[in-house]
């Protein structure tokens, strides 16, 4: 039988506007996590310039194949950290975890945990499959993906939940990874970065003591038959510095006031993170409010001179920020390389607009002082 | 590739998206919600791709991708969980084909749509769909051979 395209295009809705508001809204929200990409690129630092240098450097391993021997960690997929804190590799755990699935064995070969968030690599080798595979096919292209799926693993493609010390949570906001190198000996290397901040719509308490992730790698009937369990160590205790201020800050007066609350802000020698959430009464103008909140589409952590400390390797908003007249709330989440050392007083600030010049200026009259007397 | 190229590319496919997405999910705010998923994932890794020309194709996988993840989710859901508050979905004009096209295996439906609506080569099927040449060739020869037998049921009952 033949169906002309006018047929086919008849057997489908003309347009969907909600599918179009969803479109636009994710486009909102890229338009956001590309800001401090704009930001930079009138003034890249030399810091900045290495950390690329190690993205190409791992660009070419993927393309090429890792030759046998090399061994990446966790370190070696965090683009941007040109430099690893002395504290970050007290947090470092080898060989945490094996299994084997049919052809398939899947090993974890390092992970760091440092109270916030769980990264780590995950080895995946299939015995059919034992030339250099390519970056494509350690993400699942060709024959390796094809030996996987006969496998049933799913490593590569399904996480879209995880377990910890067996309750099911479902992906949290920002988390990533997923990243993939192919080594000269057949074997995907696949970065993970899974954040301990909210899941659907409720807060995680990150653990606090040793404790068992469990991540979906295979097809298989129930949840518990398809995660592989990976015990991860909690040695923590005195290198997150949690600096959130015990209460929101209000700004303007009367009917133009609103707040904002840091909801976290926490020092890590991994990485430090800031988040924080806007709200604006009901009762205020669209106008206005939209002025309220769109100075801190761009924050930073500064010093008392406004100064932004550390590069913001990524930003994250936790919920949509498509503008419309009923918007009244925003929550922005960044991320901010470790210093070796920090002010005693420290911010987060709106940072300014990214105008055609690229020049930010922060706006100290909004700036919110950390709490650093806290732990 | 920079937000400008990528904001350019979304709006050049963005029917594209919603065809595959409605192809194989049915549902207006199911198609909504993988859509959203799929551009901040392309957004994330767009550094792996490294051929532009390949752009239509990178994002109809990455959606693909999305959706399987939905529609494995979805079966996790309990029926008590299904939402019955979402508005009506949109209608199409040949409910007739609509049917059909829906009474057919995701893997059989998949190339046909992409071929006869979005005018996509054996080539690039394959490419989007992650499976090789032939298996395109025979999926779309034995999709077309089902959606005719579907369509001659409906005119028959």
């Amino acid at each position: 039988m033949s169906v002309s395209r006018d047929e086919m295009l008849s057997a489908f809705p003309k347009d969907s506007p909600l599918f179009d508001k969803a479109v636009d809204q994710a486009l909102d929200r890229i338009h956001f996590e590309a800001a401090p990409e704009r930001e930079k690129q009138p003034r890249r630092s030399r810091k900045r310039i290495l950390g690329w240098a190690l993205a190409g450097v791992l660009l070419i391993l993927g393309a090429l194949g890792i030759a046998e021997g090399v061994r990446l960690g966790v370190f070696d997929f965090l683009i941007g950290r040109d430099k690893v804190l002395p504290q970050a590799t007290e947090l470092t755990q080898s060989d945490l975890a094996e299994m084997t699935v049919g052809n398939t064995t899947l090993r974890v070969t390092e992970a760091v945990y440092d109270g916030q968030a769980v990264r780590f690599v995950m080895s995946v080798q299939n015995d059919t499959v034992s030339r250099p595979l390519t970056e494509e096919e350690a993400y699942g292209d060709g024959a390796f993906g094809e030996a996987l799926a006969a496998d049933g693993v799913t490593a590569l493609y399904s996480f879209d939940w995880f377990t910890l010390d067996g309750e099911v949570f479902g992906m949290t906001g920002g988390s990533g990874g997923q990243n993939a190198v192919g080594t000269d000996d057949g074997e995907a290397l696949i970065y993970f970065e899974l954040l301990l901040t909210e899941s659907e719509g409720k807060r995680i308490a990150a653990p606090t003591q040793d404790f068992t992730l469990g991540v979906p790698v295979k097809a298989a009937d129930t949840l518990e038959e398809q995660q592989m369990l990976i015990p991860v160590r909690y040695v923590a205790a005195n290198l997150l510095r949690d600096v959130t201020p015990t209460a929101p800050a209000t700004f303007g007066e009367g009917d133009d006031s609103y707040t904002v609350t840091v909801i976290e802000a926490k020092l890590s020698p991994i990485c430090n993170t800031v988040e924080l959430r806007v709200d604006v009464p009901d009762t205020m103008n669209a106008e206005t409010a939209l002025a309220c909140i769109r100075p801190w589409y761009s924050i930073g952590l500064v010093n008392e001179q406004g100064q932004v400390l550390g590069d913001r390797a990524t930003s994250y908003y936790g919920l949509p920020a498509g503008e419309t007249d009923e918007t009244r709330h925003f929550v922005i989440r960044i991320e901010v390389t470790p210093l070796e050392s920090y002010p005693d007083r420290m911010f987060v600030a709106p940072t300014g607009d990214y105008g055609a010049d690229g020049v930010q200026e922060t706006d100290m009259s909004l700036a919110i002082e950390l709490n650093t007397e806290g732990q | 590739m920079d937000e400008q190229t990528f904001t350019n590319a979304v709006r050049q496919y963005q029917k594209l998206l919603f065809h595959i997405a409605y192809a194989m999910l049915h549902s207006e705010q199911d198609c909504a919600d993988a859509v959203q998923q799929a551009l901040m994932s392309a957004w994330r890794s767009r550094g792996k791709l490294r051929n532009r020309q390949a752009m239509k194709a990178w994002f109809t996988r990455i959606l693909i991708n999305e959706c399987n993840a939905l529609l494995r989710k979805r079966k996790r859901m309990r029926l008590t969980e299904l939402r019955d508050d979402l508005p009506a979905p949109p209608q199409a004009d040949n409910i007739r084909l609509h049917n059909a096209l829906e009474e057919l295996p995701t893997t059989l439906r998949l190339p046909v749509v992409l071929s006869y609506l979005e005018g996509f080569t054996i080539a690039e099927i394959s490419q989007a769909l992650h499976i090789p040449e032939g298996t395109v060739k025979s999926r779309m020869s034995q999709g077309r051979k089902r959606l005719g037998e579907l369509l001659s049921e409906e005119d028959r009952s």
